[in-house]
């Protein structure tokens, strides 16, 4: 595993590279200045000037970039331009909200696409197998905040059995933590679910093509056995792919559920932090969501050759 | 100086147009100050409040909506400005005074308070605020009116005196609703947040930036109260999100849009209220820019909008159809002033054809924050009826504010204003629309003459003449149109009492409970 992960340090190396001078840069395009957003809508060119020389942005762009690179690779996280706290305080603020949401979230996407899939990958025919690809369909097609906007209304507004904004940490009360989290987690976990419910359903269809699925079949082999040991641990390589590629859309969805939530986690500092053009949050947000997706991409690929004995990863 | 009834903190009793649900018609069928007054007040218990923006430590000399709810529960100012008449009341002063020509003020400071660290106030201290105020990093809207003094001295221990080459009052009211007084000793650590020190009846605690902020009772507060433990203010960015945080998770939210009112209807768990302040909505014309270099085409676009329409649908009845750009009970302001142009589409008409301007394209950039771009759809819609041609561009808030501040946003723009309840005397020279190099690229000699008379007026009747003079100009010129005016809405449970509410908007917490 040592030389798998030594083969594929170069690309990911020169991907931080490519990260940090497109996180530096975008911010910066996209007009406004947080020397602007500081002084207030109502200040005068002369008060914006002084808080932006106060600031260091009146410098030349290669020198900020490679102050903040030097910072990073010292592990000086830098800090805010807004709130003059350092990033690392403000994400630190902010991560165990949204760890807490995604994780509840791949749990809950995990049990309820396996589950999903393989059911429908058992049932072939009939009503039950119209009824759970109409489910399947309903549930890809409904993004989380549609989702989120129902849970709230019935379970929030109507029947007020849920917290609908806000948060407790399930470290400082498990219960009342929950019951804020279940809703959200549960919007964020649905499509992506459903997604790899299809694509655990589709697999399973092919592996049953398989000729050695009818060798076992001809060889008589229990079809209890056939289904666990023949296709279904042939189709998971399938789901797990898929589910290192859907944890970064559930990242990227808590943007949009947290806001409905009013939960505080990192997709609401990255939102507020562009909307305010705090150009020193919104770098290494973009950074850090790199380096989580290249993490989950190697958990995804490790896993997988664990599930197949055909793929290798020194190999 | 004008005489000034000190009477000043606006109490939700004597302003709000309360709308409710069921439960609040019993309590509106009592005399208003019964509502929020007459009960005796309850000590203890966590205040929670939604708002949408953060706090802003580092601008905390500055007008800005994220510190409503904080400036005057860790600080105080000298004065605070009356919700309904705009008049002063002291806070940390006891006395003030004006010299017959008006270039000297003297204001007297009481001598019985402290800081949260415990130090005394002294003039010294009042003296460091003020001078702060002209600081440009600070970014203080009144920092024009402070520079114009020519000194700010200590002339005894609870004694500052101010003198400038123009007169002091009454402008210096809006500066001291401004002017939180600070703590010198550790100014710097309102930077960053970390060392927040004030006279205020709350201890700053802890702050969360983005997310929340924590204040715990001072104990030692010179005034009356405070009765709560402790105030928390939550910041939820989504508007819809904050206003259903009402249903448990806070007490009090600030701010909701007219549309989540809506959601409240028939509630009696939750009272929907109108406070002090609110918000202008300008619509600016370069003066320079062709065809609207023309006087009778800029006039036309004032009668094409109607006005009604804009409270109707985008506010929900929330706010007024004013012409001025203040209070349209500020002294001069008449009805003709404050309704100069009212929905005549046929005079638009007119006076389009008057400058040969029919079928002119009319460029607007429209800033994307609130429901500006939703009164664009009505303007729009106004302007293409009477015969032009508005093309229209959205801007993000920080691109808009660079080009404000900058005085270039194009032809014709949509600009977003707080400031409310200010005098005009000092809101001519702070607000971007009307200061000098504004992005109308309006400041003829006359106006700036006319502009000194109004300020430099010591009496009622000076300032009122100066003002309607001053109005007529500015309505006749035709460079900004203030499309309406709109008064925040809040929402509370029924078991929070003594909420205050300065001129401005400002919230103070001091008197206020949990029943």
């Amino acid at each position: 595993m040592l030389h798998f992960l030594a083969k594929r340090l170069p690309s990911v190396a020169l991907m931080l590279v490519v990260t940090a001078v497109i996180a530096f840069l975008l911010p910066r395009l996209g007009g406004g200045d947080p020397a602007q957003v500081v002084a207030g809508s109502d200040a005068t060119a002369e008060q914006v000037q002084a808080i932006r020389e106060q600031m260091g942005l009146d410098r030349p762009l290669p020198v900020q970039f490679a102050e903040w690179v030097g910072q990073v690779a010292t592990g000086d996280l830098g800090t805010s331009l807004i709130s003059n706290r350092p990033v690392a305080q403000l994400i630190g603020a902010r991560l165990g909200s949204t760890l807490e949401l995604a994780v509840t979230a791949t749990a809950l996407m995990i049990v309820m696409g396996l589950g999903l899939g393989i059911l429908a990958g058992i049932t072939r025919k009939g009503a039950p197998r119209a009824l759970l690809d109409g489910a399947i369909s309903v549930l890809l097609a409904t993004p989380p905040h549609v989702t989120g906007l129902i849970l709230i209304l019935i379970f929030g507004i109507t029947w007020r059995l849920m917290p609908i904004t806000g948060e407790v940490s399930v470290f400082d009360d498990p219960v009342r933590g929950f019951s804020y989290l279940i809703m959200p987690a549960f919007a964020l976990a649905l499509p992506q679910a459903a997604m790899i419910a299809r694509l655990v359903d589709a697999r399973m269809a092919q592996v049953r093509q398989e000729e050695f699925v009818d060798l076992a079949v001809a060889k008589g082999v229990p079809p209890r056995r056939i289904l666990l040991s023949h296709v279904l641990r042939n189709s998971l390589g399938t789901a797990v792919i898929a589910t290192g590629i859907r944890i970064g859309e559930i990242l990227a969805g808590a943007v949009v559920i947290e806001a409905i939530f009013a939960r505080q986690g990192l997709g609401m500092l990255a939102v507020t932090s562009i909307s305010s053009r705090d150009y020193e949050v919104v770098q290494i947000i973009v950074l850090f969501a790199v380096v989580i997706a290249v993490l989950v991409h190697f958990a995804s690929e490790i896993l997988l050759a664990a599930l197949d004995p055909r793929i290798r990863l020194d190999g | 100086m004008r005489n000034r009834e000190r009477t000043g903190i606006q109490g939700l009793s004597r302003r709000s147009l309360l709308k409710s649900g069921a439960g609040l018609a019993g309590l509106m069928a009592a005399a208003p100050g019964a509502l929020w007054a007459q009960e005796t007040p309850q000590e203890g218990g966590t205040l929670r409040i939604a708002m949408t923006a953060d706090i802003q430590p580092q601008a905390i000399l500055a007008g800005r909506g994220g510190n409503d709810a904080f400036r005057h529960n860790v600080f105080d100012t000298l004065t605070v400005l009356d919700g309904e008449s705009g008049q002063p009341k002291g806070m940390l002063a006891t006395d003030w005074s004006s010299s017959e020509d008006g270039l000297t003020f003297t204001v007297q400071i009481r001598d019985d308070v402290t800081f949260h660290s415990g130090r005394p106030l002294t003039a010294d201290d009042v003296v460091f605020t003020l001078e702060q105020m002209k600081v440009p990093e600070n970014a203080s809207q009144m920092r024009p009116l402070v520079e114009q003094w020519t000194s700010i001295e200590a002339t005894g221990e609870h004694e500052v005196t101010i003198t400038s080459d123009s007169p002091v009052a009454p402008r210096v009211f809006d500066v001291f609703q401004l002017a939180v007084i600070v703590d010198q000793e550790t100014f710097a650590g309102l930077q960053d947040g970390s060392e927040i020190i004030g006279t205020g009846p709350f201890r700053f605690e802890e702050w969360v930036p983005g997310a929340s902020v924590r204040m715990v009772a001072n104990e030692d507060y010179w005034g009356e109260g405070p009765y709560l433990d402790a105030v928390e203010l939550n910041v939820i960015n989504d508007p819809t999100a904050m206003a259903n945080a009402i249903r448990g998770q806070v007490d009090v939210v600030l701010n909701l849009t007219p549309r989540d009112q809506i959601m409240f209807t028939g509630d009696p768990s939750v009272e929907v209220f109108e406070g002090a302040g609110g918000t202008f909505y300008p619509l600016g014309i370069d003066v320079n820019a062709a065809p609207f270099d023309n006087k009778a085409l800029r006039q036309a676009i004032g009668y094409a909008i109607d006005r009604e329409r804009i409270i109707d649908q985008v506010f929900d009845g929330a706010g007024e159809t004013a012409d001025v750009w203040w209070r349209t009970n500020e002294p001069g302001s008449t009805d003709e002033i404050n309704n100069h142009y009212s929905y005549d589409p046929d005079r638009a008409r007119e006076l389009i054809a008057e400058a040969g301007a029919e079928g002119a394209d009319v460029p607007m950039q429209v800033i994307g924050f609130g429901a500006v771009p939703a009164v664009y759809e009505i303007v729009q819609n106004n302007l293409r009826d009477v015969g032009l041609n508005p093309v229209g561009q959205v801007l993000e808030t920080a691109a808009f504010d660079q080009g404000q501040t900058a005085g270039e946003l194009g032809p014709v723009f949509m600009q977003i204003h707080g400031l409310q309840g200010f005098s005009a005397a000092t809101l001519v020279d702070a607000l971007p629309a009307l200061r000098p190099n504004n992005p109308s690229k309006f400041d003829p000699p006359e106006y700036r003459q006319l502009k000194d008379a109004l300020q430099a007026a010591q009496d009622e009747e000076a300032y009122a003449a100066a003002l309607g003079e001053l109005a007529e100009f500015m309505l006749d010129e035709a460079f900004s149109h203030v499309l309406v005016k709109t008064t925040p809405l809040h929402l509370k449970t029924p078991q929070v009492h003594g909420l205050e509410f300065y001129n401005v908007g400002y919230l103070q917490l001091g008197q206020a409970w949990l029943g």
